[in-house]
């Protein structure tokens, strides 16, 4: 199998318009609009708008892929003054969007979550405001890809606003419950209080330097730690804001109260791709300031992620493990995922960044199909607590296997796709603790031992499936459940692709290799 | 020399493992009457069987330090570049010497017997047997490879089959014993991950493979303090596998709640697995640190060995008795690893394969008794001997094994290692010699309770079957094993003597 990552030779590669490389968001978008309106029309068939958002998401992954082939490791600027640029390398100064192996990763991310939930969608949802669903979903992914575009500050946020914006609503598409209405309107106030976090980061940086590209972030950062300079409390000030604004949005501790709330309350499909999508529109941004940046001041904010990262897989883990609801289990495991991932921005190595890209790229896969299950369970009248799946083991082997398949792996049993990435992760930290930064260890070290405490409550997920007999049906045998083939089918589908990631994890890292690569550092 | 050309140049460790790995699979998933799953899973454990025999029998034919059967094939590979020098490589080596030779044909051969002593298990059959064919596959992993990442792979995997065959089929407390297990033991693997991650970052050789990490030491990249670190952190790992004082509490749960079946691979094989480590990585790739700390190992012997002997004077469970035994004996295994004496080491190694054979066969008397009886309380039985002759007979030849007659495979185990503890640290050897002497008396002392004196009248004798022939079968193989090894000792070291002589001049101390 050809890496992709080893095309990233090919610096020279030129191609005929850039329209390819961004064509994807023009596909989401012009698909959103067209599921919207057959909508609004007279009833469609049963089915067929999820089937056409699939086929939209298809085309939309496939001109993605088709992009890190023909453009691999560069970029294809939008420029802000002359339309779409020319192919020009290196990109101009002042582009808006660019398509890098780093960009196309994460589309593919994003684009693959949503591929799976309007898949699994018919048979988890009744069929009113199909429209609405599924033109929210295109338009959330399509804000998305922006985030994974943007070269500066501002169209970045636009596309952050444009996922959430489209996100708000379909966490209270459950209108009848007031649980997803009361997630809703938490996840709106937080989602606006960290726009508002971010927004007055980006102003105080504007105030500073008068730019609002991550180049001239770099340029800026490189200037404050050139010597005679020094890094000034406004600085301090300002990307404190900013991390404070993405904390919230990856739910790192402290910001992270809202995640339980928000993915308990939120229908479970819409959960799955809060977790496994619009959540990594924060990681993208980190990644892009912190490491693109501030790279030249990291000395300044380290020590600071460390701290965060570390108590944020702490903090999630211990809570996780106390719970019996499912979804606020997924969702403080989710918060402890997140602070493995931080991992990745204090270490700063192409090989750390690599890690924590795999990470949520398996993660993203991971969460989908925990959550995708979880759904397909309550279709058929299974609660989402510890006790609700007692006895599934007979009752629903196939997803039982994929649900069991899908724990180990977040624990990081190997040879599944969840210990692959864990493992470049946390030996990246030690890599560079042996580079002239020892404390660095320390982080390997604190993931190592969350993994450990982890397992408890992804085995004890287990122990109720298999161990335990059904409520209720102590002497006879329980039914079985007819879980609706859709969701099943997606379940599996995220369950094989974790064991096939782990072994074959040569492919999907080179690639993080490339992308990573491309930050930077 | 070579018995089938053909046969030599094959790759016999990855076919063992595939071997059992997809009849574990297809037993697992496809198969749902017990008869067909029992007979495709023992003719499926055959091939492992089949292979571990010859490659024994070919390191017995020609001994020597290096690896036989030795095979390598790509799997993940990482570019190098700026900042990440070297790359990361991980190769899927397998290979065969006279340490793992032995471990992994006991590893074959106990699968195999535990497929039938279960011959009549009738819950979920097809599950139970496959599970076993993927222990088969993950230990034989876990002894034939020679790369530390694949080495972890199989390590941990082992846990999964495991954790099942305790918690779907073991006893009253079955739930809490597997969970117990399963976090036990997955801690201090991960622990044991680091040492492994540092060791290769400090090797800068970009690759986990044990010759490229053993080059590096021997060319002293790695400093004393950095050894004490890693060997510490594989160590911890090891430990808790081994398992030792005070990091063994989860083996007599695990133990006493698994199915016989699980017992039996659980002490036969999966066991040896952290002093198989302990011996083939952590000893040579830091010697430094193994000396560093060779009294804090052999404090933790000589803790171990007493301790479980006297717990096990004060057990009333037989199967709980067994249990600590092994604690014991796996603690006398470390004595003998840390004597770093020729004779020492290679007697921890015999004591491995002895106490494989010998423990099995006391969990699977153990299982006879709880099935004829409905209890395993020693002071319930008494007088068995005369209603379940066959039963009594093993459960002596079990008992004499344990206590270390002569003739019977652990004395030469036990002689090995106490002369390398002598020869390495002197008159301490008095301290842990004391087991000889505790150990006997809980051995026969529970024999006699339970065999021998007036016919118990506390339960009921009705439904007394002795042994059936499936599990006759099942207890002859150890026994045999048991006798063969105690009469000719040299099958087990003579292929042994070159790959220990070849660690212990590699950390120097001889």
């Amino acid at each position: 199998m050809v890496s992709l990552g080893s095309l990233a030779s090919l610096s020279n590669f030129t191609v005929p318009a850039p329209w390819i490389a961004l064509s994807p968001l023009f596909v989401l978008v012009a698909g959103a609009i067209v599921v919207a309106l057959a909508g609004a029309g007279p009833r469609p068939r049963k089915g067929a708008l999820a089937t056409f958002t699939v086929l939209v998401l298809l085309l939309a992954g496939i001109l993605a892929a088709a992009t890190v082939v023909a453009v691999p490791g560069f970029g294809w600027v939008l420029s802000a003054t002359n339309g779409l640029a020319t192919g020009a390398h290196p990109p101009e100064p002042y582009g808006l969007l660019e398509v890098t192996s780093f960009t196309v990763l994460f589309e593919i991310v994003f684009i693959g979550v949503a591929v799976l939930i309007a898949f699994a969608g018919p048979g988890m949802y009744t069929e009113r405001q199909q429209g609405e669903f599924y033109a929210l979903l295109l338009l959330a992914t399509s804000g998305m890809l922006v985030v994974a575009e943007a070269r500066e500050l501002i169209t970045l946020f636009l596309g952050l606003e444009i996922t959430s914006f489209s996100t708000y609503p379909l966490a209270a598409f459950n209108k009848k419950s007031e649980h997803s209405a009361e997630a809703a309107m938490k996840y709106f106030i937080i989602g606006s209080l960290s726009s508002a976090l971010t927004l007055f980061g980006i102003s105080l940086l504007y105030g500073q330097q008068g730019d609002t590209t991550f180049q001239g972030l770099a340029n800026y950062a490189a200037l404050l730690a050139s010597p005679g300079h020094g890094v000034t409390p406004l600085a301090v000030f300002t990307w404190a804001f900013l991390l404070a604004g993405f904390a919230f949005k990856v739910a790192a501790v402290p910001f992270h109260m809202w995640a339980p709330d928000v993915y308990d309350g939120a229908p479970s499909p819409v959960s799955a791709f809060l977790v496994a999508g619009s959540k990594n529109t924060g990681f993208v941004a980190l990644f892009k300031i912190f490491l693109v940046g501030l790279f030249a001041i990291k000395g300044n904010w380290d020590y600071a992620v460390a701290i965060i990262a570390i108590v944020t897989m702490t903090v999630g883990n211990v809570l996780a493990i106390s719970q019996d609801n499912l979804k606020r289990m997924l969702a403080y495991s989710s918060i402890a995922q997140a602070g493995y991932i931080l991992i990745a921005l204090p270490v700063a190595t192409p090989y750390a960044v690599a890690g924590g890209l795999f990470h949520i790229l398996t993660q993203a896969l991971m969460k989908a199909g925990a959550f995708i299950a979880l759904a397909a369970l309550a279709a058929v009248g299974v609660e989402e607590t510890m006790d609700g799946i007692k006895g599934l083991g007979k009752r629903a082997p196939v997803i039982a296997i994929s649900i069991t398949i899908l724990m180990l792996s977040f624990a990081g049993v190997p040879p599944l796709a969840g210990f692959a990435s864990k493992f470049f992760l946390f030996s990246s930290a030690v890599f560079q603790s042996q580079n002239g930064t020892p404390w660095l260890v320390w982080l390997a070290i604190a993931g190592i031992l969350n993994s450990a405490l982890s397992l408890y409550y992804y085995a004890r997920v287990i122990r109720m499936m298999y161990f335990e007999e059904t409520p209720g049906y102590v002497t006879a045998p329980a039914p079985r459940l007819k879980i609706p083939a859709l969701p099943a089918t997606a379940v599996v589908i995220t369950a094989l692709l974790t064991i096939a990631l782990g072994i074959l994890a040569a492919p999907a890292m080179n690639w993080a290799l490339a992308a990573a690569q491309t930050l930077g550092p | 020399m070579s018995l089938v050309p053909a046969l030599d140049s094959a790759d016999l460790v990855s076919w063992s493992i595939a071997a059992s790995l997809i009849g574990g699979l297809v037993v697992m998933l496809l198969v749902r009457k017990s008869q067909a799953s029992r007979v495709l899973a023992l003719l499926f454990s055959l091939v492992p069987l089949a292979a571990t025999t010859y490659m024994l029998v070919a390191v017995l034919k020609s001994p020597g330090a290096g690896y036989q059967f030795q095979h390598k094939y790509d799997w993940i590979n990482l570019a190098a570049f700026p900042g990440f020098p070297g790359g990361l490589h991980i190769n899927y080596i397998v290979g065969i010497d006279g340490i793992s030779a032995p471990l992994s044909f006991l590893t074959a051969v106990l699968v195999t017997i535990s497929i039938i002593f279960a011959w009549d298990e009738s819950r979920n059959p097809g599950l139970f047997h496959g599970l076993l064919l993927l222990m088969d596959a993950s230990v034989l992993g876990v002894f034939g490879t020679l790369d530390l990442f694949v080495f972890y792979v199989f390590w941990e995997f082992t846990l999964v089959p495991m954790f099942f065959l305790i918690a779907i089929w073991g006893g009253a407390r079955r739930k809490y014993a597997a969970i117990k297990f399963f976090l036990y033991t997955f801690a201090g693997s991960l622990i044991m991950l680091l040492g492994f991650m540092a060791l290769y970052f400090v090797s800068g050789t970009g690759s986990f493979a044990f010759s490229d990490i053993l080059g590096a030491a021997l060319q002293n990249k790695f400093s004393q303090s950095f050894q004490i670190w890693v060997f510490l952190a594989l160590f911890i790992g090891f430990a808790v596998k081994f398992p030792v004082v005070p990091v063994h509490t989860w083996l007599p749960d695990a133990h006493v709640e698994a199915p016989t079946s699980g017992s039996v691979i659980l002490a036969g094989v999966l066991l040896k697995m952290g002093s198989y480590g302990l011996l083939r990585i952590a000893f040579p790739m830091a010697p430094q640190g193994a000396t560093y700390l060779t009294p804090l190992m052999f404090v933790i012997g000589a803790i171990s060995v007493l301790y479980a002997a006297i717990i096990c004077l004060s057990q009333s469970d037989y199967k709980r008795m067994v249990a600590y035994s092994s604690v014991g004996s796996m603690g006398l295994v470390l004595l003998g690893l840390a004597s770093m004496t020729p004779i020492g080491v290679v007697g921890a190694l015999f004591m491995m394969v002895a106490h494989g054979l010998s423990s099995p066969l006391m969990f699977m008397m153990c299982g006879v008794l709880q099935h004829n009886l409905g209890t395993r309380e020693i002071p319930l039985m008494g007088g068995l001997a005369s209603r379940m002759p066959v039963s009594a007979s093993f459960i002596m030849v079990g008992s004499m094994a344990g206590l270390g007659l002569p003739g019977l495979a652990l004395f030469p185990a036990e002689f090995q290692i106490f002369t390398g503890i002598w020869e390495r640290f002197g008159v301490l050897v008095f301290i842990p010699i004391f087991y000889l002497m505790l150990s006997a008396a809980y051995w026969l002392w529970a024999m006699q309770r339970s065999l021998f004196g007036p016919l118990t009248e506390k339960i009921d004798l009705h439904h007394l079957y002795d042994v059936h022939k499936f599990e006759a079968i099942a207890l002859a193989v150890t026994v045999v094993g048991l006798v063969v090894f105690g009469f000719w000792p040299r099958f087990i070291t003579d292929p042994a003597v070159p790959s220990v002589g070849f660690i212990l001049q590699v950390m120097g101390v001889h």
